[in-house]
């Protein structure tokens, strides 16, 4: 049997990919650019090269005897801005060098972040635009995408473009491990009390999407969006999580995504004025003195930590804990509640969405019918969250 | 007036050799790095202008001779055959862990060592921790009164900066976090409570090596057979922590960051109240600390042509219980892994 080969087999996705490559009896190869990221595919009888997709040498060496890719890498190094470089270049490398060898597919990994965070449609399908949105990570992708859809007109490059939505399911760190972590340190929030639609997609079902989109013949020069056919609400999802943790963690607090960026913009306004105050108090001449004459107030950092406790004025610390203790968590006047985080910007835009990402034409055209619910695959979650000791 | 410091000579320029070996030697007087060998000439000169090394060199042979002592930290597999080749050359070697991947190796090693004179020192490190020292002071004493059982867990999520990919392949590396992180822990382990009477081992391995492995162990020590469990994972954060229970007194014994040691009465039931045991000469302890402690001994073994305090000999227990885990080896359960549908 000819191998397969897949990019990004350290991480979540083509990590699971590997795994079940091997329990099929297909001989995987690995592309390994960080040696201490293999720990998990190392169970595995794959055959790991050092390299990078963008290195076109090294994809080309990795490519060699193999007639399926697999091309789920993605660069988190350097933030944003690395991360579509690397991802139109990455994937213009594999499209290049596939084309080279004249293997039977390529099945890219793309995302539905090229319709940015919060699609306007309620109900968006393979047919609706995606213009750059200014999200790195979606405008990177965008750009693969275009690459690999003008290697199919120009070259007859035999790929196929996947959409998945939310992965979530063990190892996955953006949707399993990071929704805990916030639920366990209880900084989650239900944004809109979760009303949002999530798109949930066990990976194992992703992988079934991937296996279709190898082998059938319709599925070339196409892009699908795969998710799970049920609409699940973050609410859901969350509170799952949650319940993988124990009941102890529920019920989750809840704000609207209105209120959420007024207290970031007040939350910054208080900050701002906070450190004015406390420059305007430390520029005082006699102030700076008495600092200096406590034996403690020796190092910098000291100063600064000393300076935060007693220099801004009670008045302003009461304004400030308003706007960073949750009033649902804990009532302001206990100072040893948890201060609230609120969450990035990007991710409420997430949580508030109500776009569902269309699988009809995965159904109709792959004969996509995923056979993990997300009952099911919370259940199966929630085993490894226990054993990862999440 | 001063020793000169002995002449080491460093074969295997990976992660241990850049992260342990070579930031130990700056702190031990009676040692000096004076070559580094490595296949890849690249790694092996950009180690040596980072510490001030004077020669690099591809082959270990050239340095017989010019060393008064070498570590050796190449790939698992070729520990013995190296070391053996530097034995029968008359240089002393300090063997990176596993001393060796069987325990037919880790025999003709050692008796290599033994016809030789050549002294021969295994590295495994942990034995000259503070921390576990404490531990088998305090074991040996009996403060705890009878031992009734133990546990040990030691994982994370892999992170260590290893520079070639020989780690994850089961011919190079005899295997996975087993025999890497297991050295140490389970050496420590039979250090502490004796030898293996019986076991139980299951690991992930699908193929390759394992990243997750679990272990029921009975011990047989001076006051008899003592059970407990051990698990290691390169997948998952766990306790990083020893426990030993005894009738009167639990200790517990950590394995990272400063390796402290508590003890508490065992009627307590918990950890809520405990006290710190105090180390010989400080209160902590570290990893670093206990690489410059181990090249210490190694350049006093050089000079003196002494036997070691961790000779190969006193690591051949571990090397046979890894390895008769793996020949006794079952699946460990990973009740998330189900089949995925496969398209017709």
């Amino acid at each position: 049997m000819a191998a397969a080969l897949v990019t990004g087999a350290t991480g979540f996705i083509g990590g699971r990919l590997a795994e079940v490559l091997v329990g099929l009896g297909v001989p995987v190869v690995a592309l390994v650019r960080t040696w201490s990221a293999a720990a998990r595919i190392s169970r595995l009888p794959v055959t790991m090269l050092p390299g990078d997709v963008l290195d076109l040498d090294a994809v080309r060496r990795a490519m060699a005897g193999c007639d399926v890719v697999y091309h789920c890498a993605v660069d988190w190094r350097g933030g944003g801005r690395q991360n579509k470089l690397s991802s139109a270049r990455g994937t213009r490398n594999v499209l290049q060098a596939a084309s080279d060898a004249g293997v039977a597919r390529v099945v890219f990994l793309s995302t539905v972040g090229v319709f940015g965070r919060s699609p306007a449609k309620t109900l968006v399908t393979e047919d609706d635009a995606t213009p750059h949105t200014g999200d790195d990570y979606g405008d990177g992708k965008i750009d693969a995408e275009r690459a690999a859809l003008e290697f199919h007109r120009t070259r007859g490059l035999p790929v196929v473009i996947l959409r998945p939505t939310i992965v979530y399911g063990p190892f996955s760190r953006s949707w399993t491990v990071s929704t805990v972590a916030a639920i366990r340190e209880r900084r989650m929030i239900l944004v809109d009390g979760g009303a949002g639609v999530c798109n949930a997609l066990y990976v194992d079902n992703l992988i079934e999407a991937m296996l279709l989109a190898a082998h059938h013949p319709e599925a070339s020069g196409q892009v699908f969006h795969i998710s799970d056919p049920e609409v699940v609400t973050w609410k859901t999802f969350i509170e799952a999580h949650a319940r993988a943790l124990g009941e102890g963690y529920l019920p989750l607090p809840e704000m609207t995504a209105a209120e959420i960026e007024r207290r970031r913009g007040e939350a910054r306004r208080v900050r701002r004025s906070t450190i004015r105050e406390s420059l305007r108090i430390l520029r005082d001449r006699q102030m700076r003195q008495a600092l200096m004459r406590i034996p403690a107030v020796g190092r910098v950092g000291e100063l600064a930590r000393w300076a935060a406790r007693t220099v801004v004025p009670a008045g302003m610390q009461r304004r400030l804990r308003e706007y960073v203790v949750s009033a649902t968590l804990a009532a302001p006047e206990e100072p040893a509640s948890p201060a609230l985080t609120l969450p990035s910007r990007s991710l409420v835009e997430i949580y508030a969405s109500r776009a569902v990402f269309s699988v009809e034409k995965a159904r109709r055209v792959l004969g996509y019918a995923p056979s993990v619910d997300f009952q099911e695959g919370m259940r199966r979650t929630a085993e490894w969250i226990r054993w990862a000791r999440l | 007036m001063a020793i000169a410091p002995v002449r080491i000579g460093i074969i295997g320029c990976g992660a241990v050799t850049s992260v342990c070996h070579l930031p130990a030697a700056r702190a031990v007087r009676e040692a000096a790095v004076v070559a580094l060998a490595d296949t890849n000439q690249e790694r092996a000169a950009f180690l040596a202008r980072r510490f001030g090394v004077g020669t690099i060199t591809q082959d270990y042979r050239r340095l017989v001779g010019a060393i008064d002592g070498a570590i050796v930290a190449l790939p698992h597999a070729l520990h013995a055959p190296v070391a053996t080749e530097l034995l029968r050359a008359g240089v002393p070697v300090l063997v990176e862990k596993p001393l060796a991947t069987t325990t037919e190796e880790a025999l003709q090693l050692v008796t290599v060592a033994r016809e030789t004179g050549v002294p021969l020192q295994a590295g495994y490190m942990f034995r000259y921790s503070r921390a576990a020292r404490l531990v088998k002071r305090i074991l040996e004493e009996g403060w705890l009164g009878t031992i009734q059982g133990f546990s040990l867990e030691s994982g994370g999520i892999y992170s260590w900066p290893i520079a070639s990919g020989f780690f994850w392949q089961k011919a190079q590396a005899g295997g996975g976090v087993l025999i890497d992180t297991g050295s140490h822990m389970l050496d420590l382990l039979l250090w502490w409570l004796g030898d293996v009477v019986d076991l139980e081992y299951r690991d992930d391995n699908l193929g390759g090596v394992e990243a997750d492995c679990w272990m029921a162990l009975a011990l047989r020590g001076p006051a008899g057979v003592v059970r407990g469990e051990v698990t290691m994972s390169r997948l998952r954060r766990l306790r990083s922590a020893a426990r030993i229970v005894g009738s009167a007194f639990t200790l517990e014994c950590g394995l990272s960051g400063r390796y402290p040691v508590r003890v508490w009465p065992t009627a307590w039931q918990g950890d809520g109240v405990s006290f710190v045991g105090e180390y010989e000469g400080g209160a902590t302890d570290s990893f670093e600390r206990m690489f410059v402690e181990q090249l210490r001994e190694f350049a006093r073994v050089v000079r003196e042509r002494t036997p070691p305090a961790v000779s190969g000999e006193s690591v051949l227990g571990v090397i046979a219980l890894i390895e008769r885990c793996y020949r006794e080896r079952r699946p460990l359960e990973q009740p998330w892994l189900h089949p995925v549908k496969v398209p017709s």
